[in-house]
C-alpha cells in the first residue's frame, strides 16, 4: 500500500513538474515589443489561460474579458510564424480586407485593452497625452475617470454603427447609436504610433516579408483606344497622376495600340519601357537586388523578382516613377512607393544601363529606404 | 583629408543707417578684473574694426588684419566672409560688457554694416585676448537654398534625409547611444540655448531702453554631449520623442550639407519640454550621414528670428593644417 502511494505521489509530482515546465515553455513570442507590454499587463490567470491554448499558425483566439468590461472578449491573433501579432479588446468582428484600416482597428483594440488593464489613472492620462489620443462622449472630451467611462460606453456598443474617418493629419473613430448619441476617439495620423512598431521593428518585419515574397504578376492594362492620349511616335500615354505634385514623378503608363493595348517594352523606347517596367505593367524575369538601408546604419539585401516585389505593394500603395539621370549609359531612376492613407513612403533607387532591362534574368542593383513619414513636415 | 570649420554666428540684425568712421575705439565696461587682458581685448578689437573700415574705404580685395591681434583661423574666417561681402563698423565708440566662461571671452552687440543692414557681431577671444572668432550673421538666403520641389534628384534626396531623421528620432526613443555616437562627427558643434535674464541694452548706438532677453548658449563637445545623454538614458525608463514641422534646406555652397529645422517634443515620466532643433547633416559617398551641428533652443523662450539656421554658421572646406 505504501509502495502504491509512493508511486502515486511520484506520478503526481511528475505531472505537476511537466505542467510547470510546459507553461513556462509556452510563453508566446511577439511580433513587436509593444504587444509584449500589453500581454504582461494581463492578469496571470488570463496569461495562463492563453498559454494553455493549442496555438497554431495564423490562428485567432479569444478570452472572456471578465471583470475588465462586461460582455466583451480579448482577442489574440497569431501570425504564420506562431508569433502573437495582435492583442486587444475585441471591437471589430473578423479581419477587414483593407489592411490599412486593419492597422487602425488593431490600434484601437490594443489601446482600449491597455486602458482597461491600467491600474493607475496617471498611466492612462500619460498614454492619452503621449499619443494625442482624445476620447469624446457626445462631442465632450472625457478626461476624468476615463477607464470607467470606457467600461460603461464600450460594453453597450454592439448595436452602434461605426465610422472611421481620416485625413493626412488625423483619425476619427466613431460609434453612433443616434445622431446625438455617440462616442469617438480622435488621434493623429502617425503610422509609427498606430502600428505600435518603431522604424527598426517595421523594417525588420518588412524585410522578412520581402525574403518570402509571394508570386506577383504585372498589371494588365485593358482599355479602349479612346481612353488613351497620343504621346509620341506610335505611343499613347495613360496619365496616372503625379507624386506630391512633382510633374517629373508620375504613374503614367506608355502604351501601344494594335487591336489591343499593350505596354511599351521595346529597345527603341528605353525611357518609356523602363518606366513601364518599374510601374509593374511589364511581365519580366528581371531581378532586383534590394539593398535595404535600415535603422542604425545597417543594411540587408535580398534578391527578388521585379513583378513579385512591385506587386507586393499593389493594394496599399501607389507607385510613382521618376528619372534622376537619363544618360543611357548611366541611367538612374527613383520609384516612390507611397501609402497615402498613412502618408508615408518607401523609396527605391535603381542604377542601370539601357540594355539591362531587356536581358532575361538580369539583376539590377537598387537602394531601398522604407517607412519615411511625411505627416510631420512643415506645411508651407 | 577634409577639414570643416564651423563658426557660430550669433547675431540679430537691426536696421539703422549710420556713417562710416575711420577709427573705432572699444571700451569694456565690466566683465573681468584682469586689467591687462581688458586692455589687450580693447586694443585688439579697436584695431580690428578700424582696419576693417580702412579696407572698406579703400575697397580692398583682401583684408589687412594684423596677425598679432587675431588667430590664423579667425583671420581666415574673416577673409572668407570678405570674399562674399564687404562690411564695416559704423560707429566710432563702442562700450560693451565682456562676457566670460572659463578661459573663453566674448564681446557681443558690435554693430557691423553689411549690404546696408546693421548686424550685431559677436567676437570671441582666447585667454591672451587674441581674437579667436568673428561671427557675422548673413541673411539666410545667402547660405541656403530650399530644395527644388520639382527635381527628381532633390525629391529623392529629401526622402533619404527624412528617412535619416526618423532613424535619428528612433535612436533616442530606443536609447541607442551607440548609433547616436556614430552619427555625430567627432568635431560636432553641439549648442543649447536658454534665457538667463532680462536686461536693457545700453549700447550707445542702439535705441536706448530696448528690452532684450539675454540668452546663454552652452557649447558641448561630442563626448560631453554623449556622456550627458548616456546619463539621461540611464535615469529614465522610457522616452517619448516627437518631431514636427520638419524643414529641409540645402547649403548654397556645399550641396552635400543639409540643414534640418524641426520642433522637438521630449517627454519622460517626470519631465517634458519643446524646443527647436537645428541639425547640419553631411551626406557622404559612403552613405553614412554625419551630423556636424546640433542646436537646441527652448521653444517657449526663443523668438522666431532667433532660431538657429545655416545663417548662424559658416562652413568651409579645405586642407587640414
Amino acid at each position: 500500500m505504501i509502495k502504491y502511494l509512493k508511486i502515486k505521489f511520484l506520478v503526481a509530482l511528475l505531472v505537476f513538474l511537466t505542467t510547470v515546465v510546459n507553461s513556462s515553455a509556452s510563453e508566446p513570442a511577439f511580433t513587436f515589443a509593444g504587444l509584449r507590454a500589453v500581454y504582461e499587463l494581463l492578469p496571470t490567470k488570463m496569461q495562463t489561460q492563453f498559454n494553455e491554448k493549442d496555438i497554431v499558425p495564423s490562428g485567432v483566439y479569444f478570452l472572456d474579458a471578465g471583470s475588465l468590461i462586461k460582455d466583451k472578449q480579448i482577442v489574440f491573433r497569431i501570425n504564420q510564424y506562431k508569433e502573437v501579432s495582435h492583442i486587444g479588446l475585441q471591437l471589430f468582428s473578423g479581419l477587414t480586407t483593407n489592411t490599412n484600416e486593419q492597422v487602425v482597428f488593431d490600434y484601437l483594440e490594443r489601446k482600449l485593452l491597455f486602458i482597461l488593464l491600467s491600474n493607475s489613472s496617471s498611466d492612462i492620462l500619460n498614454l492619452m497625452d503621449q499619443e494625442n489620443l482624445v476620447f469624446y462622449v457626445n462631442n465632450r472630451v472625457v478626461n476624468d475617470d476615463l477607464k470607467r467611462s470606457i467600461q460603461t460606453h464600450f460594453s453597450s456598443i454592439s448595436n452602434a454603427s461605426f465610422t472611421l474617418y481620416n485625413t493626412q493629419d488625423s483619425f476619427s473613430a466613431k460609434w453612433s447609436i443616434g445622431p446625438l448619441n455617440y462616442i469617438e476617439f480622435r488621434f493623429p495620423n502617425n503610422f509609427i504610433t498606430i502600428s505600435g512598431m518603431d522604424k527598426y521593428e517595421l523594417e525588420q518585419h518588412l524585410m522578412s516579408e520581402l525574403q518570402n515574397l509571394p508570386e506577383g504578376r504585372a498589371m494588365v492594362i485593358d482599355l479602349p483606344k479612346s481612353d488613351l492620349t497620343p504621346y509620341k511616335d506610335e505611343m499613347f500615354v495613360l496619365r496616372g497622376g503625379t507624386y506630391k505634385n512633382v510633374d517629373d514623378i508620375s504613374a503614367d503608363y506608355f502604351l501601344l495600340f494594335s487591336n489591343q493595348v499593350k505596354p511599351v517594352y521595346d529597345d527603341r523606347f528605353i525611357l518609356e519601357s523602363a518606366s513601364n517596367l518599374f510601374l509593374n505593367i511589364v511581365p519580366s524575369n528581371i531581378r532586383l537586388n534590394i539593398n535595404h538601408k535600415q535603422y542604425g546604419d545597417k543594411h540587408q539585401s535580398c534578391l527578388v523578382n521585379i513583378n513579385d516585389f512591385l506587386s507586393f505593394f499593389r493594394d496599399d500603395y501607389s507607385l510613382y516613377f521618376g528619372w534622376q539621370n537619363k544618360d543611357l549609359n548611366n541611367l538612374k531612376a527613383s520609384v516612390f512607393i507611397y501609402n497615402s492613407y498613412f502618408d508615408y513612403s518607401h523609396t527605391l533607387i535603381i542604377s542601370f544601363q539601357q540594355a539591362d532591362i531587356f536581358v532575361d534574368q538580369r539583376v539590377l542593383q537598387t537602394e531601398f529606404y522604407s517607412y519615411t513619414p511625411h505627416n510631420n513636415l512643415k506645411q508651407h | 583629408m577634409e577639414k570643416i570649420i564651423l563658426l557660430l554666428l550669433l547675431v540679430k540684425s537691426v536696421l539703422i543707417c549710420i556713417g562710416q568712421p575711420q577709427t573705432v575705439s572699444v571700451k569694456i565696461k565690466e566683465g573681468v578684473d584682469d586689467k591687462f587682458l581688458i586692455s589687450r581685448i580693447e586694443s585688439n578689437t579697436s584695431q580690428l574694426l578700424s582696419s576693417l573700415n580702412d579696407d572698406y574705404s579703400k575697397r580692398s580685395a583682401v583684408l589687412s588684419i594684423d596677425y598679432r591681434i587675431a588667430t590664423p583661423a579667425a583671420i581666415d574666417g574673416m577673409m572668407d566672409i570678405w570674399e562674399d561681402v564687404k562690411f564695416y563698423c559704423p560707429v566710432g565708440q563702442i562700450d560693451e560688457n565682456l562676457l566670460t566662461s572659463g578661459e573663453f571671452y566674448q564681446l557681443r552687440n558690435i554693430p557691423i554694416v553689411v549690404d546696408d543692414d546693421i548686424q550685431n557681431v559677436v567676437i570671441n577671444f582666447n585667454k591672451d585676448g587674441k581674437i579667436e572668432d568673428f561671427y557675422l550673421g548673413l541673411a539666410m538666403h545667402q547660405y541656403q537654398n530650399v530644395m527644388d520641389p520639382n527635381s527628381v534628384v532633390d525629391r529623392t534626396r529629401r526622402e533619404i534625409i527624412l528617412n535619416f531623421i526618423e532613424n535619428f528620432r528612433t535612436a533616442y526613443v530606443r536609447k541607442d547611444i551607440e548609433f547616436i555616437e556614430k552619427v555625430f562627427s567627432e568635431h560636432a558643434l553641439i549648442i543649447t540655448g536658454r534665457v538667463v535674464k532680462q536686461q536693457n541694452l545700453s549700447t550707445d548706438n542702439m535705441r536706448s531702453g530696448l528690452s532684450k532677453r539675454e540668452i546663454e548658449y552652452m557649447v558641448h563637445t561630442k563626448s560631453e554631449y554623449i556622456d550627458r545623454l548616456r546619463n539621461v538614458f540611464n535615469n529614465i525608463s522610457h522616452l517619448i520623442l516627437n518631431f514636427n514641422d520638419i524643414e529641409v534646406n540645402v547649403h548654397r555652397k556645399f550641396p552635400n550639407f543639409y540643414g534640418v529645422l524641426l520642433e522637438q517634443h521630449w517627454a519622460t515620466a517626470h519631465y517634458q519640454d519643446t524646443g527647436y532643433l537645428f541639425l547640419v547633416i553631411q551626406f557622404r559617398d559612403d552613405d553614412h550621414p554625419l551630423i556636424w551641428i546640433r542646436t537646441w533652443q527652448d521653444a517657449s523662450e526663443v523668438e522666431r528670428d532667433e532660431i538657429f539656421g545655416f545663417h548662424n554658421f559658416r562652413i568651409t572646406e579645405g586642407v587640414v593644417r
